[in-house]
């Protein structure tokens, strides 16, 4: 167990020098709304140890540059950041810039005694989600060991369908499997972290408890039934995740809505 | 193999209304609650899927004076929601006022029922004239008689006060007293139990223990805002967006949490 309580961020979908469409279904500016929420995190009154991105940092680079510029932007948090890649990174070019010390897209890191496994659930020019057997075992590894640390797992992709037709078909192909794998860390695991669906919602399998974070971008409108493509949910807004996970076992998360001024 | 399994039931979690039988009524506050809560019913009714109840648990009214005003809140704000009604009450309410009003047909204010399968159990954590909530032992005991049943039948609680610390020293001396007690008690069901809804706090947060998910959603008027290790008195949201939460129970066990939050302006 943990001696004290660790306090982090988690933000997501920043889709960092995506061109924004006027009027349309990506009308703002990512830099700006990713700034918007990053003041915001910045002005809270507590500490925070690290801030976890969990992926769509740059929306499809065709240059490493870009990464090098998302991790100046990043770094005006006042905290590190750790991420992990989504459906429109360059999941080499986000190692690199970083966590060039791994030798995989996935890794792991631990922080104030927590262990945070860090999934690589993108496919090269994918939209959906793997994991695939390789990172399985790895996954399986930490999950069955560990003793009782405190264990806390990030990936992009939702790890099962909700119902909502469009992000159906992205979902992570093999994420019942991960559950299943997931289910044997037993009460070390406190939470599994995910983006990719640009709304936050809270998915509870099993006693695992799933929550993701709103896009610091747009946010989609989806509902279990939904057929068809997706729909932007223009009046939602942008947000963030605040996550404690006690040194009582228990996991505190805080809903932050932003509103990114005209 | 990831096929969702169909919903079995969707209901909307709802609290902290504030509501005065007076449209003006505005507390302590700048602008009147009447005004977001119709805001909030109006955008449920307007939901795309189907919504098998709304769930509101507490503070519904904002300290009425008497019986009728509940009478007139429900006739007035309330009769244009669509889906069916279940309330608990909350620090703000006159239990027995609220009760009478709006289930009749229950003898206390704490009450169970059923829709497709899915057992709900309402608690009532108010104490007359106190901030701060507490199951007296009565209630506890009806509620640990269903705890221990032999049953698969899929279970959600509602309470009004916060079960467990946020760490944040105002909130939580108005939070429930004996939550300890209440979580070991929930844990005998903890393989049928889905999740636990509360209010009060003006603020969604979720909170995870021994597997068991405890989750508010916003009020419907203003917004607080707490954070751990917070020291003295309440604090103010910097957005007071009313809000929401759908939740989605599906037929392979699972639960999707929504919360949503109504621009008004």
């Amino acid at each position: 167990m943990t001696s004290q309580d660790l306090t982090f961020i988690h933000l997501t979908d920043t889709h960092l020098y995506a061109v924004p469409t006027p009027g349309g279904f990506k009308s703002p500016d990512p830099q700006r709304t990713a700034q918007a929420v990053i003041q915001h995190i910045n002005a809270q009154p507590f500490k925070f140890e690290f801030v976890l991105h969990t992926g769509d940092v740059v929306n499809d680079p065709t240059d490493p540059v870009r990464y090098a510029e998302a991790a100046a932007l990043l770094a005006t948090l006042r905290a590190p950041v750790h991420t992990i890649p989504g459906n429109h990174d360059q999941r080499d070019w986000l190692r690199a810039q970083f966590y060039p010390h791994s030798l995989t897209t996935y890794h792991q890191f631990e922080a104030g005694g927590v262990q945070f496994a860090c999934l690589d659930t993108s496919v090269p020019n994918k939209p959906y989600g793997e994991v695939g057997a390789a990172q399985l075992a790895w996954l399986e590894n930490i999950c069955t060991g560990g003793g009782d640390q405190p264990l806390v797992v990030a990936m992009h992709h939702h790890p099962f369908k909700t119902g909502s037709e469009g992000m159906d078909g992205l979902v992570t192909l093999d994420g019942l499997a991960v559950h299943e794998v997931l289910r044997k860390a037993g009460a070390r695991l406190k939470g599994v972290f995910f983006g990719h669906l640009h709304e936050h919602v809270i998915l509870i399998r099993d006693g695992i408890t799933y929550l993701s974070a709103p896009s610091t971008w747009f946010q989609l409108l989806a509902w279990p039934g939904q057929t068809g493509g997706f729909v932007m949910d223009e009046r939602a807004l942008p947000g963030y995740n605040i996550v404690t996970v006690g040194a009582d076992g228990r996991l505190t998360v805080r809903a932050i809505s932003v509103e990114v001024g005209a | 193999m990831t096929t969702p399994g169909a919903p079995l039931l969707t209901f909307v979690h709802l609290t902290d209304t504030h509501l005065h039988p007076d449209p003006t009524f505005k507390g302590k506050r700048a602008w009147s609650p009447r005004p977001t809560a119709e805001a909030v019913i109006a955008h449920i009714n307007a939901l795309p899927h189907p919504v098998d109840f709304v769930l509101h648990t507490g503070d519904l009214g904002n300290d009425p004076l008497r019986a009728e005003h509940y009478i007139a809140l429900r006739d007035v704000v309330f009769s244009p929601l669509r889906p069916p009604l279940y309330v608990i009450p909350g620090n703000h309410d006159h239990r027995v006022w609220l009760s009478a009003a709006f289930h009749p047909q229950h003898e206390r204010p704490y009450y169970n029922f059923e829709v497709n399968g899915v057992q709900v159990v309402c608690l009532d954590t108010s104490l007359p004239y106190q901030p701060f909530g507490e199951i007296e032992s009565e209630q506890m005991a009806w509620l640990e008689a269903i705890c221990a049943a032999e049953s698969h039948q899929p279970l959600i609680v509602a309470l009004h006060h916060h079960p467990l610390s946020l760490h944040a020293e105002a909130m939580d001396s108005i939070g429930l007293r004996g939550g300890e007690a209440l979580h070991q008690t929930l844990l005998r069901a903890r393989y049928r139990l889905k999740c636990v809804l509360f209010g009060h706090i003006h603020e969604g947060v979720t909170m995870v223990r021994d597997g068991i998910v405890y989750a508010s959603t916003f009020s419907t008027w203003y917004q607080s805002r707490t954070w751990h290790g917070q020291t003295g008195d309440f604090a103010k949201a910097d957005l007071h967006h009313p809000g929401y939460t759908i939740v989605t129970l599906t037929a392979d066990g699972g639960v999707m949490l929504k919360p949503v939050r109504v621009l008004t302006k």
